[in-house]
């Protein structure tokens, strides 16, 4: 069941749920511009912190300025979604 | 189609290389609504003069192309994925550039020819630094899409349009051609106007509008088909000063049709944004559109009307959107991007000022109202208060900008 989290300088709601014994952390940002996508994601992105965590990113665009920050820190999947936006899943390396 | 979706990336320029272009662009601006005071004659006369000419070059040349050649480094990386060829170029650029500016605004309002000769020789050297960085930047992207394609053909016609301009300057000083200046003037205007300014917003906007709105799934047919439209008609207008004279309606028409097709794809675009996402500068990128329309629809009455519209208008207004977009971005990304993850940072709708923006902008389409209404009317009272507002609206826009550069977390 997802409930939601208090995740410091987020702008965005953000979701936390077990999945198949990972804790998965997710938040859409495809109604944000340019600079939020980035805010949030490296702010979740600090509750990253083992194995058994992921964090999803909903986005309506690929966040190629996020990626050139995370600097190949994490696992990074992307698909696109049927309406257009992309699907982002961060696990740790 | 595939959109940017962030302002900076890896290869993005240093911050104090685009500032410098765009700091230089406000101040031409400013020098720009004071000198107008003084030439209500250039807008009412001959629309071929020095009078005018020192307005029109003082515009696009230290306003216009100036925040375009520092808007295109920032955007090169981003919608080209590459980096810039050379900074350093970039940076000797802005300096001959600056100088070349100086040099023909101050020729063409002394009417002194040596002065335009050697700025436009300038110019040339400084705008050919660019093609020659851009084009080897370019060289380095791995799959063309539209709005590379658009933009790798803009600056080809800046090349050209340059390349007619130093010859017009030139031929000022030295008479070494037997040509009709009258021709080479609108095939200069035509290379830089339609072939640069419009081709690169064009592209542009393709980059800009589906970033800053958020508006995705959307057909880019239209910007494809304008593309085709542009240069074929641009190319065969041209060369219809030489032959095929008879079929300069339409290649005109072409042009026209390019013009249409752009729109339609704007349309596109601000029908496939979310209804929520709306602020005054997105506001501004859409609604001055209208200004393109009023201003070619004006070129059936008056070129002179079509000019004002189309670079006090249409132009103007979308650097002001832009900007206030953009230079928020790029001072955020300079101050707070290391600083996200670690503590709260500020939103880019903080670091402007509240209200001014939008009072900026209506301020100068009331000006730009008058503006037009006073040459149409030749009416000089309504011609110093159309200045007067639009001086005011200029400093406005420099504050708003100031502001954000200054901007500081409290």
């Amino acid at each position: 069941m997802k409930e939601q989290v208090k995740v410091p300088n987020t702008t965005v709601p953000i979701y936390r749920y077990e999945e198949d014994g990972v804790t998965v952390y997710e938040f859409d940002t495809s109604m944000t511009g340019p600079p939020e996508p980035m805010v949030n994601a490296l702010s979740v992105l600090e509750l990253l912190t083992a194995p058994n965590i992921k964090v999803i990113m909903i986005n309506h665009k690929k966040p190629m300025g996020l990626f050139d920050k995370l600097e190949g820190k994490y696992n990074i999947d992307m698909e696109e979604l049927p309406d257009g936006k992309y699907k982002i899943i961060f696990t740790l390396k | 189609m595939k959109v940017a979706g962030t302002l900076a990336t890896k290869f993005s320029p240093p911050f104090d290389l685009i500032l410098r272009y765009f700091v230089a662009s406000i101040v031409f601006y400013i020098i720009f609504y004071i000198s107008i005071f003084a030439h209500y004659r250039a807008f009412i006369g001959y629309p071929i003069s020095f009078g005018l000419a020192f307005l029109t070059h003082l515009y696009v040349l230290g306003f216009i192309l100036m925040v375009m050649f520092g808007a295109m480094y920032q955007l090169i990386p981003v919608s080209l994925e590459v980096p810039i060829f050379s900074t350093k170029i970039a940076y000797w650029q802005f300096y001959i550039y600056l100088s070349g500016v100086i040099l023909m605004v101050c020729g063409f309002e002394r009417a002194y020819t040596y002065a335009i000769a050697i700025g436009a020789s300038f110019l040339f050297i400084s705008i050919f630094m660019f093609i020659i960085n851009f084009l080897l930047s370019a060289k380095n992207i791995n799959h063309f899409n539209i709005i590379s394609i658009f933009l790798t053909t803009a600056v080809l016609m800046l090349g050209i349009g340059v390349f007619i301009g130093f010859l017009i300057g030139l031929n000022l000083l030295f008479g070494f051609i037997d040509i009709n200046i009258e021709h080479m003037i609108f095939m200069h205007a035509g290379f830089m106007i339609f072939g640069f300014i419009l081709f690169s917003i064009m592209g542009i906007s393709m980059v800009l509008l589906p970033m800053f709105s958020l508006s995705h799934n959307f057909s880019n047919i239209p910007i494809k088909l304008s593309y085709t439209f542009g240069v074929l008609g641009l190319l065969g207008f041209e060369l219809s000063f030489f032959i095929l004279k008879a079929l300069k309606p339409i290649f005109f028409s072409f042009m026209l049709l390019s013009i249409l097709f752009y729109l339609i794809q704007v349309f596109l675009i601000y029908r496939g944004k979310p209804k929520s996402r709306t602020d005054t500068p997105i506001k501004a990128m859409f609604l001055s559109n209208i200004l393109l329309i009023l201003s070619v629809l004006m070129l059936l009455y008056s070129y002179t009307i079509f000019g004002i519209l189309m670079f006090m208008g249409f132009f103007s207004f979308l650097i002001y959107a832009n900007m206030y977009k953009i230079v928020p971005f790029l001072t955020w990304f300079h101050r707070f991007s290391r600083l996200v993850g670690k503590q709260k940072v500020p939103m880019l709708v903080d670091m402007l000022p509240k209200k001014i923006p939008e009072a900026q902008l209506i301020l100068n389409i009331i000006g730009l109202s008058i503006f037009v209404l006073s040459v149409f009317l030749k009416s000089k009272m309504l011609y110093f208060i159309a200045c007067f507002l639009m001086l005011i609206g200029a400093f406005m826009f420099a504050y708003n900008i100031i502001y954000v550069l200054r901007f500081k977390k409290e």
